[in-house]
Order: structure tokens, then C-alpha cells, then sequence
């Protein structure tokens, strides 16, 4: 594998978004400098202002544009219906597919295709990459809450049971971190409604709902049944030691704000061009990569 | 009294408030220029009323949690359980949950309230 060549690819969308928002996104993402794109909604099933149809027409476009298209499966599966939706997913037949939870592993596995797994899939030793590679994993993505020297540790026992080379290494580098989900809906909650009942309240939060406390430190996102950190993760810095350390591609998440920035400081760091990319970072933690708590602010970030 | 952890404030008491257990997810917190408990009410599942459904649905056991309490709570809600399975099992037809076991449970329940969780909505196929 390469060590060299580090790929830029942008995450399953976490929010909800109305269907032109969506579309506009993805037809101006056609232009930008990633790699690879996951497409699908990934947190909730009553989020259908797109069809599974209108998600692999926007894959069709990117595609078309010279990106490699992945499909995202939702993190929690709940009722019979999702898990259609997720069997549709699975066999969709074109594009691979990024297993979320181990409902598509098992789907993926008795089908033979090869997938990839998302931040919120707890892998956190080289026995269980070993057990998934043999059901078909041929990425990974970090969990958040890991750190740089938990990932050598990983990738180190990997390569005593013969696994180097036979997966890709993905970190989470930019974006709102997703912490957990929930069977509750947290936004639907803050509105006094049900969760079955939601009235779609989440789409009046483009960027999630923030959560502060009661000293004004800003906590946590709330999106949906999904609880995300309250600083948006800014690990830009440290991508040449993610190169070093064996990582093959970085994920950026999207937001509705500064996500092309990102992507361009990204793009301008590996080419080693002096960039135009400049990225605000106000409200920017580190997360766990260095082994601190999550929320440690960012203080100085020189892109 | 203050809860804090790691420095972030999650929750703040007057002196005759009763404080919630302090985990993050009980906190209080500002959500759209309100405060409230964004994440969780304090409260305490109690199916005590449930017993016969929890019986005819094949449960032969029940759980009654000890992480984070103290022994004496321990002790107490298990006495009120191995009471109230105990009527049950006596008397199935005529179970119906005395008024001193909820005011002992009640007594020891965060806020002084009780749910009946996600046993109040029917389940999704």
C-alpha cells in the first residue's frame, strides 16, 4: 500500500437537510477536490425527504464527476422496516457500502461484498479487524474516542496477524463529532414533542441544535437521537503524522458551513502548494487523537 | 451545590433542590435560550405495576440496579420487589401494587418521580 497518496473523502451528511439543499450540496461537492463521498442518511429512518433512488442518482453525478461512491446505512436499526431499507442498501449492486452497525456487516457478509465501516463502529483491536476483514472489511474508520498512539497499537497487531495490506485505514478529521445515539430523540424532546411525533423539527437545525452549559461552555450538538460534540473536531494539523503512521484516507463531515474550506486546506496541505484555503477556527477542538478529552479547544491552528 | 466534570458545569442546586445523580446525560443544560434537562429527566423506572404483563411474557427475572446507588437503596428497593413478586406469586388474579410500595419506591427515586419508561408506548414493526 502507498504511503504517499492520502486520500480526501467526505462523510455521510448528518443532518437534516431539505431535498434542494442536498441536491445543491452535492451538485458544487462535484467540483471539489475529495476522493470519495458516503452518501445516505446515516441517523435517522423518518428522514425521507430523499429516496433511496434520489441518493444513488446524486451517487450517479459524483461518480460521473470522478468520485468514488459509498452508501452509508443507518447507525441504529429499530424497527422491521429500516431493516428493508438496509437489505435494499446492501444489494444495491453498484455502489460499496459503508456498515454502520453490525446488521449490515452480517447483510454484506452473506452477500460477499466487500464494505467499509464507519467512526461509530467499535473496532478497537486488531482481533475484531481481523474478524471483520474475513466477513469483507477493506476500510476502516477510526472510532473517535481514539488516539493517534491507540491506532499504532492496533495497526501494529494487525501486522503481526498478517492483516497489512489487506485493509485501508480511514480518520475522522474535520467536522462535529458524533458521540452516540440514542433510541430518544433529543430534538423532538427540546420542542416538547414526540418522537413519533416530530413535526421534521430537525430540519430548522442545518448544523444541529446547540447544547450549552449553564457557564456558557458550549457542550454538545444535539441531532436527532444523535448526541455530537459541541466543537467542531479540527485534527488538519496532524495529517502528515496520520500519513506517517499508516492512515490512508481522511474523512471531512459535512456542515452547513465550512466544509469546502476544509476540504481545500486539506487539498492545499498534500499538494504542498501554498493554499487559498482558510478555515475559521472558532469552536474547534482536537478531539481524542492526541489523548486528551475530546473538547480540549483548539488554540492555534497555521493551515 | 455544584456537579462538574473534568471543570464543565452540568448541573446547579439550591440549597433545598434535590440533586440528581450527576452524569452528563441528567445535567441541565441551556437549549435554546431555555435551561432544561436536555438529555434525561431525573427520574426512576419503576414496573412494579407490570409484574403479571412481565410474568405472562415468559420474564423469570428481574433486574433491580445497583451501579452508582448505595447499599441501603439497594436493599431497600429489593425488599419492595421480592414483596411485591411475592403477592403476585401468592395471589396472580388479585395483584395489584400497594400504595406503600410506591411510596417507598417513589421516596428513593430521583426527584421523587417514576416512569414507566419505554413500557408505555406499544412497539414498531
Amino acid at each position: 500500500m502507498e504511503t504517499n497518496t492520502m486520500e480526501i473523502t467526505l462523510g455521510p451528511l448528518q443532518y437534516f437537510w431539505t431535498k434542494e439543499q442536498v441536491t445543491a450540496f452535492y451538485d458544487d461537492v462535484c467540483k471539489w477536490p475529495v476522493d470519495r463521498v458516503y452518501l445516505g442518511e446515516t441517523v435517522c429512518s423518518k428522514r425521507r425527504q430523499l429516496k433511496l433512488s434520489d441518493w444513488l442518482e446524486i451517487g450517479e453525478k459524483l461518480q460521473a464527476a470522478g468520485k468514488r461512491v459509498v452508501l452509508s446505512t443507518l447507525a441504529l436499526l429499530e424497527s422491521a422496516s429500516e431493516l428493508s431499507m438496509l437489505r435494499k442498501i446492501c444489494e444495491n449492486g453498484h455502489f460499496t457500502v459503508e456498515a454502520n452497525d453490525m446488521a449490515a456487516v452480517q447483510k454484506l457478509s452473506e452477500l460477499g461484498v466487500p464494505f467499509t465501516t464507519g467512526p461509530l463502529f467499535n473496532i478497537y483491536n486488531a482481533y475484531t479487524l481481523n474478524e471483520m476483514v474475513e466477513c469483507g472489511l477493506e476500510r476502516w474508520t477510526l472510532p473517535l474516542e481514539l488516539s493517534a498512539n491507540d491506532l499504532s497499537t492496533i495497526l501494529g497487531q494487525a501486522d503481526e496477524l498478517g492483516l497489512t495490506g489487506r485493509f485501508s485505514t480511514e480518520v475522522f478529521v474535520w467536522g462535529m463529532m458524533p458521540l452516540a445515539v440514542s433510541a430518544r430523540c433529543f430534538t423532538a424532546r427540546t420542542h416538547n414533542l414526540p418522537k413519533d411525533q416530530c413535526d421534521f423539527v430537525c430540519l430548522q437545525y442545518p448544523d444541529g441544535l446547540p447544547v450549552y452549559s449553564q457557564e456558557g461552555d458550549r457542550v454538545f450538538t444535539l441531532n436527532g437521537i444523535q448526541t455530537q460534540s459541541g466543537r467542531c473536531l479540527n485534527l488538519l494539523n496532524d495529517i502528515p503524522e496520520m500519513m506517517e503512521r499508516g492512515v490512508q484516507a481522511v474523512r471531512v463531515s459535512p456542515q452547513a458551513e465550512g466544509t469546502r474550506e476544509a476540504v481545500q486546506v486539506i487539498r492545499d496541505q498534500l499538494s504542498e502548494h501554498a493554499g487559498h484555503g482558510v478555515i475559521n477556527t472558532d469552536n474547534c477542538c482536537q478531539g481524542y487523537w492526541h489523548g486528551k478529552a475530546g473538547m480540549v479547544p483548539m488554540v492555534d491552528i497555521t493551515p | 451545590m455544584d456537579t462538574r466534570l473534568n471543570g464543565v458545569l452540568i448541573d446547579r442546586f439550591s440549597a433545598d433542590e434535590r440533586a440528581g445523580y450527576p452524569t452528563l446525560c441528567k445535567g441541565r443544560y441551556r437549549v435554546n435560550g431555555e435551561l432544561q434537562h436536555a438529555l434525561e429527566e431525573p427520574t426512576s423506572l419503576n414496573t412494579i405495576g407490570l409484574i403479571p404483563e412481565l410474568e405472562r411474557s415468559g420474564i423469570t427475572a428481574v433486574k433491580i440496579e445497583g451501579r452508582q446507588r448505595s447499599p441501603a437503596y439497594t436493599a431497600e428497593v429489593t425488599q419492595v420487589w421480592r414483596e411485591a413478586l411475592d403477592a403476585y406469586k401468592d395471589n396472580p388474579e388479585g395483584f395489584a401494587p400497594r400504595q406503600e410500595w410506591q411510596n417507598a419506591l417513589a421516596g428513593l427515586s430521583e426527584g421523587c418521580q417514576t416512569t414507566l419508561g419505554a413500557y408505555h408506548r406499544a412497539w414498531q414493526w
